[in-house]
């Protein structure tokens, strides 16, 4: 009976941990993925952007699909015009950047703990951004771009501190993972405590920025962003070789003659901003950076998560949940709210469904 | 919430300068056609809060970012099509429900406005206290004229009923109406007045809130301004921590431990739910306050009416404290 | 979080030796602990945002007088308040101290069964669907929602077989955890007064608890410590790997449903009483394993001793930081708890607790 559990404690852990050990498999494989991968890519890509224009035609404002394409080449000047390519436009694409820089930065971290919990949650970044944006929100009252301000500045401390306080001769990820959580757990006390000093209103709508939203976004921050987000994701692609050495272990690493430590770093840094980024401009959406690697390797059918995959279905999945978000039910929500409902109930979904499989 | 004082005093000080001069210089009329645009209404500019805008004279379809401005609106004889839920209420209540046109929709909330909503309901006036507005003031700007209303003032204090609705009669050219609602409501205190004897005794206002229990100052707008302007009872500060000081929060939170400390004769019990007053009677310090053991214990019913203050609000909370404070 | 790394690094580094290495030592430690815990209970009695003189309390204790302002806030408000720190802390600590071994990753708490969350997801649908009117009522909401929430992740943790493996244990407690908690923010953010409600109550406290709150709950809490002092022996077996363990002759089943059910138990109802005190769960056993080493039996008891002594301390602080207000203790623990835990793991050498 034990015997058998443990067996199954294997199997389960190779399903859902086990890249690191087909590593070299896969890498002899490599060509065969890549044609899925390729597919895989194009295929989410043109999924997303056909939801990108339905979401142009969804919303309280009474639109035709005649008057959203007269807004859309320019032609009505008036209402239908603001409405269309004003607010649901720059909604959309923020949803697709943000969603694609999640899903790599999550590729990032998971790859590089080889742990498929992995996000920079773990070094606290989430929470000391929400202590940033609180800062902001409740003490001084700020503005769209000073809550964006304070909470890169918190979230971006917080990845410091952590990172200093668990150097000791390198950083070990034991230590760095305890050090994340210790730092974590007394910044998210300090959040509880700015909120409940706060008057409702203002608790509230912290409440939403750290549930993470793209409501009442504008060009301005959706250009930004995307802008930031695409250099980014740019500079992790160019890494990505760094990753795949990273992956192999350390000391396979090191054999290879590959500098661990500073790669590491560099690669770390680029998740962070990328998730940085994001929650500066729409506060912290979590699970998309959990999930969309995930799920974009079974559907490829990679060994390990990659980068390209992982970003075409985060796209896909944040849209896919803000369009949700704001129309599935009658009074709108944070798009996070539904993240974390979907990517949680998808994660239970895959256990019992995984399980089911083996017996 | 010293650091946006600061800087809503400095906003407060510029437009408050601005506004007089040209106030002055337009005079009370400053109304002005459009020459050209048929069918347009007329419009004049204002100044407000946040600026300058070009409003209707006579706006026919307001919307309100902030559902606590309704009673406002009402009083000064204007209904709002639409309005955005303020103050941790998931309605409006009654007694401004009731005052509404039947085709009235609520635009989601005031910290996530329903935009789309916004425009649907194709308002030719938005409206809101400045510290929501600000949030969405070019987006709302493009939907249609929007004016703001101080929620400080200059020092930084929370502005009470009385002052909104002079300023918003001030920016909709309707301060006759506004005078009016403000002499009914000092009538009605005084009447509340003349019922009470002058005994000089003092009146505590505590707020049960979930897990705590606050003290207000004299300078909130909790009770719609009633227990601030009363003569014969006199509402008392808290008798501990720093004085409160402009911009920060009117209030104290009290340990169930000092709840004998609170010094007045009467204590008004303002609470957010059943629970939380129930909370609050059971503290084992309760039967020990002085103004529990002289029976001089009242407890706000219609909460929104002493949270949203208003007219219609300062009405209802008159007459809770008239039946209160007289019945012993 | 790292279940399949940290449950190795766990399980190797498992046989390390605690700073007190024989039954003398620890023993000796365990009295002073105990101390230590008497100190800290007087300590909370006499302290509050009301001065009162030592003297006036022990007057209150052993001569009360219920006219006397003094005696009924020590004896109606802060003795019952000691007693609930006592019995919360203890339970939230055992609770960790079970989970950790069971699952054997020391970065687990009662939080992974999703205990917390399914508390929390109860009480609101409690406040906003149900119109809950009362704090016994939320007591009993959220012993329920751990309860239901625990079963659930065990059910899909152990999904198409007869047990569950710590790793997809985990996984399951995070998965549902997060979909309560986003059900739990959808609901409070649609309905404000339950937020409102909801946002004090995450915050974790135990003012203004008394025996009426305590005293329901009790039974269950001391059903759960039973079965923790049960489970201790053969949890050792099983910290030491499942294979060894079955060779011990261990029931390895019947020890995970019997820690389960202990945690769901403890951490359950102080969850219930107190809304949910983070960090302690997780802490505490990290300081007692650096003390004892891996022998649970000693984990256990350093843990019930030490957990109440970190949640008595954060709630004496909480009273004075901000006079004449209070701050929750489930905010302090956190900001005593973690800088300790830092400091001790950079102490450590790289393998780990």
């Amino acid at each position: 009976m034990s015997a058998q559990t443990h067996n199954h404690a294997r199997s389960t852990a190779r399903v859902d941990f086990g890249h690191a050990v087909v590593q070299i498999r896969g890498r002899r494989l490599s060509v065969r993925f890549a044609v899925r991968s390729v597919v895989t890519v194009v295929v989410l890509a043109a999924l997303a952007g056909t939801l990108a224009l339905v979401a142009l035609t969804l919303g309280d404002y009474p639109l035709t699909l005649e008057e959203v394409v007269l807004a859309l080449t320019g032609q009505d000047a008036g209402m239908a015009n603001l409405v269309v390519v004003e607010w649901r436009a720059p909604r959309a694409l923020a949803a697709l950047a943000f969603g694609a820089a999640l899903g790599v930065s999550g590729a990032i971290f998971q790859s590089l703990t080889r742990n498929p919990l992995a996000s920079p949650d773990i070094i606290g970044f989430a929470t000391g951004s929400f202590t940033g944006a609180l800062v902001v929100i409740v003490i001084i009252g700020g503005s769209y771009v000073q809550v964006a301000g304070g909470a890169l500045v918190g979230g971006i401390l917080t990845a410091a501190a952590v990172y200093a306080l668990s150097y000791k001769r390198g950083v070990q990820g034991f230590r760095f993972i305890i050090v994340g959580i210790a730092v974590s757990a007394m910044l998210a006390s300090l959040n509880t405590w700015l909120m409940l000093r706060a008057e409702l209103e203002v608790a509230m709508s912290a409440a939403v920025w750290n549930a993470g939203s793209l409501n009442g976004i504008t060009w301005a921050q959706a250009g930004a962003g995307s802008v930031a987000v695409v250099v980014l994701m740019l500079l992790a692609a160019a890494q990505s070789p760094g990753l795949r050495q990273i992956e192999l272990g350390d000391d396979a690493a090191k054999a290879l003659g590959v500098s661990v430590e500073p790669v590491r770093l560099g690669l770390v840094i680029t998740g962070v901003a990328l998730t940085a980024a994001v929650t500066a401009a729409a506060g912290p959406i979590s699970f998309i950076a959990l999930a969309a690697p995930q799920i974009a390797r079974r559907l490829a059918r990679t060994p390990g998560v990659t980068l390209a995959p992982a970003a075409a279905m985060g796209a896909l999945l944040l849209l896919a949940a803000d369009v949700l978000a704001q129309h599935a039910l009658p009074s709108s929500l944070p798009v996070g709210v539904v993240t974390v409902v979907i990517g949680g109930s998808y994660l239970v979904w895959l256990l019992v469904h995984e399980a089911r499989r083996q017996v | 919430m010293s650091a946006p004082a600061v800087r809503l005093r400095l906003i407060a000080a510029v437009a408050g300068t601005v506004a007089a001069l040209v106030l002055s210089a337009c005079g009370g009329g400053g109304a002005e056609a459009l020459p050209e645009g048929g069918g347009q209404q007329e419009t004049r500019t204002v100044d407000h809060a946040l600026g300058t805008a070009e409003i209707p004279t006579d706006p026919q379809r307001v919307v309100l970012m902030n559902s606590a401005g309704l009673d406002i609106m009402i009083a000064l004889g204007i209904d709002p099509v639409g309005a955005a839920l303020w103050g941790g209420i998931s309605e409006l209540p009654d007694y401004v429900s009731t005052h509404l046109p039947d085709d009235f929709t609520v635009v989601g909330t005031s910290t996530e406005p329903n935009l789309e909503a916004v425009a649907a309901l194709e308002p030719d006036l938005i409206i809101g206290i400045d510290n929501i507005v600000s949030d969405n003031l070019s987006v709302l700007e493009g939907i249609a004229p929007t004016v703001a209303y101080h929620r400080r003032d200059e020092q930084g204090v929370a502005l009470g009923w009385t002052e909104h609705i002079n300023e918003l009669g001030e920016i909709l050219d309707r301060a006759d109406e506004a005078d009016q609602r403000i002499a009914a409501f000092e009538d009605r205190v005084a009447d509340v007045d003349a019922h009470l004897a002058d005994s000089g005794e003092t009146i505590a206002m505590l707020r049960a809130r979930p897990e705590e229990v606050r003290f207000y100052d004299t300078t909130s707008t909790l009770s719609s301004n009633v227990l601030q302007s009363l003569q014969h009872v006199t509402l008392v500060d808290p008798p501990f921590g720093e004085p409160v000081e402009g911009g920060a929060a009117p209030w104290r939170v009290i340990s169930t431990e000092m709840l004998t400390d609170v010094p007045s004769d009467w204590i008004y019990v303002v609470p957010d739910s059943e629970v939380d007053l129930e909370a609050l009677r059971s503290q084992p310090l309760w039967e020990q306050v002085p103004a529990v053991q002289e029976g001089q214990v009242c407890v706000a019913e219609e909460f929104a009416a002493w949270f949203q203050p208003g007219p219609l609000a300062a009405e209802i909370v008159a007459d809770e404290v008239e039946a209160c404070l007289t019945a012993g | 979080m790292t279940p399949s790394t940290t449950t190795a690094r766990a399980t190797g580094a498992s046989p390390r030796r605690g700073v007190a290495r024989t039954n003398r030592w620890r023993l000796t430690g365990l009295i002073l602990a105990l101390c230590g815990l008497a100190a800290l209970a007087l300590l909370s009695v006499a302290v509050g945002s009301r001065p009162i003189p030592l003297s006036e309390v022990l007057d209150a204790v052993f001569n009360y007088s219920g006219q006397i302002e003094e005696h009924i806030i020590i004896a109606q408000m802060r003795m019952p308040r000691t007693l609930v720190g006592l019995a919360v802390g203890a339970a939230l600590g055992l609770a960790g101290a079970l989970i950790q071994a069971l699952t054997r990753n020391p970065l687990a708490d009662p939080g992974i069964l999703g205990v917390s969350s399914g508390a929390a997801f109860f009480v609101a649908l409690g406040v906003s669907v149900f119109g809950v009117g009362t704090i016994l009522g939320y007591v009993w909401f959220a012993f329920a929602g751990a309860l239901v929430v625990t079963l659930a992740v065990y059910l899909i943790g152990s999904a198409g077989r007869g047990s569950a493996d710590p790793v997809r244990l985990t996984l399951a407690g995070v998965a549902l955890g997060a979909v309560l908690s986003g059900l739990t923010t959808a609901m409070t953010l649609l309905d404000p007064t339950a937020f409102d409600q909801m946002r004090h109550w995450n915050a974790g406290v135990i003012a203004g608890r008394g025996y009426d709150i305590l005293l329901p709950v009790l039974p269950f809490l001391c059903a759960g410590v039973l079965i923790a002092l049960l489970v201790a022996r053969p949890l050792n077996s099983i910290a030491l790997g499942e294979d060894l363990a079955a060779a011990l002759g261990t029931n390895t089943l019947w020890t995970r449903i019997a820690v389960v059910a202990a945690v769901t138990l403890l951490a359950g109802g102080a969850t219930a009483i107190a809304g949910p005190i983070g960090f302690i769960g997780l802490m505490v056993p990290h300081i007692a394993r650096w003390i004892v080493g891996p022998a649970q039996p000693w984990i256990l008891g350093y843990t019930l001793v030490l957990a109440p002594a970190l949640l008595l301390i954060s709630d004496v602080i909480g009273r004075v930081v901000l006079r004449p207000g209070e701050v929750p203790v489930g905010i302090i623990t956190a900001f005593v708890g973690a800088p300790v835990l830092i400091l001790l793991i950079r102490r450590r050498r790289a393998s780990g607790l």
